[in-house]
């Protein structure tokens, strides 16, 4: 009983003492400049290394808040308006940057006046150029769909959105809910403007939807159930809960070539392109309003939109860099398997923020 | 009451549990270095009434008044012997002593204490060890130890067998005649209740018994 | 130094205050989320819960919380009978050590029993070699799926085998302590009177009025559990929500003025639905937990008998497989650890280079030792106000019952273990909004995720103390004070010291359940310092796993999670004493 003791005991210990040995992410002795807390989501872009270099240089810690998506980020910001818990966020894209924006959750950065600034593609700015946020990443929203379906199924490869109401895909369509999930709010303006620009008048985005839910299509809180859960087309099959029942999701027109990224040029993924079916994402970040540390929130906006920081948004985000002059690497087929969207959705950012939450109540309406 | 003799006067009007009066009008008193016993059926009230005396329930109506000098000098034996399971029977003893000791004082305290109820080199032991009698001579050693001037006895060699029980009631009145320590003991055994006292004393006699009493919980 | 009356007062005021401040921890945060929804929906509670029954959505989520709570209950019971039955007749070899491995399903954290049970059900998994694909639904569950027209049947099922693992020690704690220290005697005497002539007047007379209490109790706290099932419902059934899960969707952006008021009025109504069904059940558990402990200190105080047969074959049979099922996902987790999934050639190698990964971490994931190092000291910091606040309520409430104030005793004891009835979700919530409001440099206070905890776990140190201070006889205090012993000593040797194992178990079930907690911790660790294992193991499987060292990360952090909770838990199995009747 002692031996039995004293053996748990020292596991115990040495359990509590493996903080003490661990890899240490908080350099206090540098953080003489105080410490920057970053409102985010998961952010892949930011490697220990890159982070690690900006706490040496800069002499500010960083503490991260993370939400899970985008939207978490904004319920995030707006539950503690009045005591902000965070300096700056990274992460709202321009889906929903239009209500923080409206709702004062964010302050002027003075990063817009900087040199960097002019580095910025029109692309990335064209959605929002104002002082309140600075873009970072972007990202074509489109449907990806799983060729081996399309193949070995006879299926033609839809033309129009219509053909997915058809028999064919019955039942194998999975889209992330607008409400919850930021790819599938960008998505859902993409067919509000797609819609309204097709030579139908009597039909518009809700009618399709009523359609698609009326196709036994698979709804989902967010974008990682849709496709690793149920899409046929990526690596959800190598990952525990798998389902599989779905060969066409919503994801970027820049999957395929992650896929194909990861796993050594290979992917049977690919993206439908069709005019208006997709939406140009723009992520921002931006200082919260009432941040206690601005110049620190400057200091790491400024490392943020760096070449040396900023180009790596492909690899480590999975994203475009918003940089004139950058584009997705080559290697293992990552550029050959993103697809170019024909032509994006143009809804501009201000209607976006007025009629989001009624085409949000259709939407809700229709799928029900 | 006079300070030499009568250490101890009852003089209840009633005792109730909840509505219930389990009796009433009992008179009692016992006098310095007296043993006596309380005879009564099982649920008289018996156990009740050494409870009051020792602090532990309160009379509905009437007062028990104990002598100064023998306030906070009580000790009691409960009827299944009270051994606190995770001491030895030496460290059981010494929860009596009053005062602090050095180890070797500790160690000559519980052997003494032992020696006087007849079970030497029980220090050790583990108290669930015990037999019936053994536990019931090593709550007498630690409530010897307490030096008390009154000590209760509920019924303590109940739970043993015959021979058991009249050797443990001799030894028990050749150690309180020896220390001089009055005793109130309540037994429903008249043979057990001869050999320990000096006094029995009939529990209708010494009180009017409630037809309600009978129920183990006042006994 | 005070008289005993005094001395008395001071205790029982301590004890009015613990209460009033456990009450003011738990309802305050309930009180103010309830309040701030109110105002953000403009509905009253009343007018919510309507619009809870006139709602499709909330009225699917609330029959498939019933139907799987109900339906979880009833297969834990038929599955755990037998093993406690076998357990409890035979002698077996390290009975300890099977307890202590039939119960570790209890204290695992439910993030962990997901990730075991995703990986039991997966395409190409354990169950699906077997012909049983739960997940995809193919061959005998997809034929049950279309001949009866049932949606997910697969899914259901998995969710159904998850709780009952997970539940079937509640089971076996409850009733397996009676039958083994259940006298023969009372066995052999019954046989020989009219009512006990054949097995089933035996049942009817005999096993029934001993062993009803204590599966009755069982199958309600089964059924609690099951109901507010979060992270198994989660994961196993991604189409179905029940009541936790649908809360859990909305709790983000809840109870903010102007903004997503729907999710408002989903978080305000489903909670009060679900406080109310629980509240109920929690009552009648209450209740009939006492009666199985008076029953159960009944068998004890009369029994000497221990079980010296050897197991038959059909015992043996039940009770391996019966560990089997209770270490196969658990095995399965930590074998996940190791795999690897080679993302060119689609094999699996087997390698450290996840937990070397997690162990490192980077800022996107805590690393390993960093979010251990929170778990225990949100745990430690649980147990050192829980277990005293635990004991003091049950204390309160054995006094009151001792000074025959039924009612009140009933009123505490129902007031210690409210948060049982309470969601997760909404007591993180409560918590968050309440400090946002009120005290926002609290938020970034670190031992603020172990609030919950504190609320959460509390009630189990109750249910635990509770019958074991209900079975202290008065006399070992009453005999220390007698001997002159100062209230401190008295108090110890004659109260603390004979509770030595309820408060180890008390202990190390407060810990078990403070590092697996999920719910709360979710809504409020979301401040990258804070991570707990829990919240790390979930994070990270929520990650998109382009990567294929992600997924084993995740489980190397379920796998460190469940060592520890295993090794937390074998010490208090060591000290558990079969005969106080908590069940726990």
């Amino acid at each position: 009983m002692q031996l039995k003791s004293i053996i748990c005991s020292i596991l115990i210990m040495s359990f509590s003492l493996a903080g003490c040995i661990g890899n240490e992410t908080d350099f206090s002795d540098e953080c003489e400049n105080g410490t920057l807390d970053i409102l985010t989501y998961d952010i892949l872009a930011l490697s220990t290394e890159m982070v690690d270099k900006f706490v040496t240089e800069s002499g500010y810690c960083v503490n991260f808040i993370k939400e899970d998506d985008s939207g978490g980020i904004l319920d995030k910001m707006m539950l503690t308006k009045e005591n902000p818990v965070a300096d700056l966020m990274i992460g709202l894209d321009n889906t929903y940057l239009q209500t923080a924006l409206a709702n004062n959750l964010l302050e002027e950065t003075s990063y817009t006046s900087n040199s960097g600034y002019q580095n910025i593609t029109q692309t990335a700015l064209e959605p929002y150029s104002g002082s309140m946020a600075v873009p970072f990443d972007m990202g074509p929203v489109c449907l990806n769909y799983d060729e081996r379906f399309v193949d070995d199924e006879n299926v033609s490869t839809p033309t129009s959105l219509w053909n997915l109401t058809g028999e064919d895909w019955r039942g194998k369509l999975t889209f992330p809910s607008p409400i919850t999930s930021s790819p599938g709010r960008a998505f859902l303006v993409a067919t509000i403007d797609y819609f309204e620009s097709d030579d139908d008048p009597d039909t518009d985005a809700f009618d399709w939807w009523k359609a698609i839910r009326d196709n036994d299509a698979i709804f989902t809180s967010g974008w990682t159930e849709s496709y690793e859960t149920h899409y046929t087309g990526g690596y959800g099959e190598y990952t525990d809960g798998y389902i599989g029942d779905a060969h066409l999701t919503v994801s970027y027109c820049q999957s395929p070539g992650v896929e194909a990224f990861y796993a050594g040029n290979y992917t049977h993924s690919t993206s439908i392109t069709l005019p208006k079916t997709t939406f140009q994402q723009v992520e921002y970040t931006g200082i919260i309003n009432g941040a206690q540390d601005v110049d620190a929130a400057e200091a790491f906006i400024e490392y943020l939109l760096s070449t040396e920081v900023n180009s790596n948004m492909p690899v480590n985000n999975l994203m475009y860099s918003v940089l004139e002059g950058q584009n997705l690497p080559e290697t293992d087929g990552y550029k050959y398997h993103s697809d170019i969207p024909e032509e994006n959705s143009d809804i501009e950012i201000s209607r976006i923020n007025q009629e989001m939450t009624s085409w949000l109540e259709n939407w809700q309406s229709a799928t029900d | 009451m006079t300070e030499v003799d009568t250490i101890l006067r009852i003089d209840v009007k009633q005792k109730k549990f909840d509505s219930k009066t389990i009796f009433s009008d009992l008179k009692l008193s016992v006098n310095s270095g007296e043993i006596i016993s309380i005879f009564g059926p099982s649920g008289c009230g018996k156990t009740t009434l050494l409870r009051m005396i020792a602090g532990l329930e309160q009379t509905s109506e009437g007062d028990v008044v104990l002598s100064r000098d023998y306030q906070n000098h009580i000790g009691f034996i409960f009827q299944k012997p009270v051994l606190y399971p995770h001491l030895s029977v030496g460290k059981n003893i010494l929860l009596g002593c009053k005062s602090r000791l050095e180890k070797h004082e500790r160690l000559a305290t519980v052997a003494n204490s032992l020696e006087l109820v007849n079970l030497p080199k029980f220090a050790n032991r583990k108290v669930t060890t015990l037999s019936g009698g053994e536990a019931q001579r090593v709550v007498l050693a630690r409530a010897l130890l307490a030096e008390p001037k009154l000590l209760l006895l509920d019924e303590p060699f109940s739970s043993l067998d015959l021979d058991s029980r009249r050797e443990l009631a001799r030894d028990v009145n050749t150690i309180l005649k020896d220390k001089n320590i009055a005793a109130i003991h309540v037994s429903h055994d008249i043979e057990e209740a001869e050999i320990i006292s000096d006094r029995i004393l009939y529990w209708d006699k010494i009180c009017e018994p409630s037809n309600a009493s009978n129920n183990n919980e006042h006994d | 130094m005070l008289n005993p009356s005094q001395h008395r007062n001071v205790i029982v005021s301590a004890q009015w205050g613990t209460i009033i401040a456990f009450c003011a921890l738990t309802i305050l945060p309930l009180g103010y989320a309830i309040f701030r929804l109110t105002d953000v929906t403009g509905m009253t509670v009343f007018s919510s819960m309507e619009k809870f029954f006139s709602d499709d959505d909330t009225l699917t989520a609330l029959e498939f919380t019933l139907l799987e709570a109900a339906i979880s209950t009833l297969f834990t019971l038929l599955i755990g009978l037998p093993i406690a039955w076998y357990l409890g007749r035979y002698k077996w070899r390290n009975i300890r050590m099977i307890r202590a491995i039939l119960s570790v399903p209890f204290v695992t954290p439910s993030i962990i029993v997901a990730m075991g049970f995703l990986m039991l059900i997966d395409p190409g998994g354990l169950l699906d070699s077997i012909g049983i694909d739960l997940r995809l639904e193919t061959g005998v569950i997809g034929d049950m799926a279309r001949v009866t027209g049932w949606e997910n049947p697969g899914h259901f099922i998995a969710l159904i085998a998850a709780h009952v693992w997970f539940n079937l020690s509640l089971v076996m704690r409850f009733i397996e302590p009676t039958l083994a220290t259940l006298d023969r005697t009372w066995e052999e005497q019954i046989r020989f009177l009219p009512a006990g002539r054949n097995k089933i007047l035996r049942i009817k007379n005999l096993w029934l009025p001993l062993l009803a209490p204590a599966a009755l109790c069982s199958a309600c706290l089964c059924f609690i559990f099951s109901f507010s099932s979060f992270a198994l419902v989660k994961w196993l059934t991604p189409n179905q929500d029940n009541l936790e899960t649908l809360m859990a969707k909305s709790g983000g952006s809840a109870g903010i003025y102007n903004y997503r008021i729907d999710t408002s009025e989903v978080v305000l109504s489903t909670s009060m639905v679900q406080l109310l069904i629980l509240s109920i059940a929690i009552i009648y558990t209450a209740r009939v937990q006492k009666k199985h402990s008076t029953i159960h200190s009944i068998v004890t105080e009369n029994s000497h008998q221990v079980a010296n047969k050897s197991p038959n074959k059909l015992a043996l049979i039940t009770v391996i497989g019966a560990i089997t099922y209770a270490v196969l996902p658990l095995i399965l987790v930590l074998i996940s650890s190791i795999r690897i999934r080679d993302a060119r050639s689609n094999d699996h190698y087997y390698s450290f280079e996840a937990w070397i990964e997690a162990w490192n971490g980077s800022y996107s994931a805590t690393a390993i030792p960093d979010a251990l190092t929170n778990s225990l000291i949100y745990c430690i910091t649980t147990l050192i106000v829980a277990l005293p606040v635990g004991y003091i309520i049950s204390s309160t409430i054995a006094r009151l019952e001792g000074e025959n104030k039924q009612n009140t005793a009933r009123f505490v004891e129902f007031l210690s273990m409210i948060p049982l009835a309470l969601s997760a979700v909404m007591i993180g919530l409560g918590i968050l909004i309440g400090v946002l409001k009120w005290a926002p440099d609290l938020f970034s206070w670190a031992i603020l995720p172990a609030v919950p905890h504190i609320i959460i776990t509390t009630p189990f140190v109750v249910r635990i103390m509770l019958p074991a201070i209900r079975s202290l006889e008065p006399q070992y205090h009453e005999q220390a004070m007698l001997l002159g012993l100062s209230p401190a000593k008295a108090w110890w040797h004659g109260r603390i010291a004979l509770l030595r194992a309820p408060i180890i178990v008390s202990a190390a079930l407060t810990m078990a359940f403070s590092l697996g907690e999920f719910g709360a911790s979710w809504i409020l660790v979301r401040s990258g310092s804070w991570d707990s294992l829990s919240v790390l193991v979930d994070q990270l499987m929520g990650r998109p796993k382009f990567d294929p060292l992600i997924q084993p990360m995740a489980m190397a952090a379920a796998a460190t999670l469940m060592f520890l909770t295993f090794i937390l838990f074998l010490i208090a199995e060591r000290f558990r004493h079969t005969d106080e009747g908590s069940g726990f």
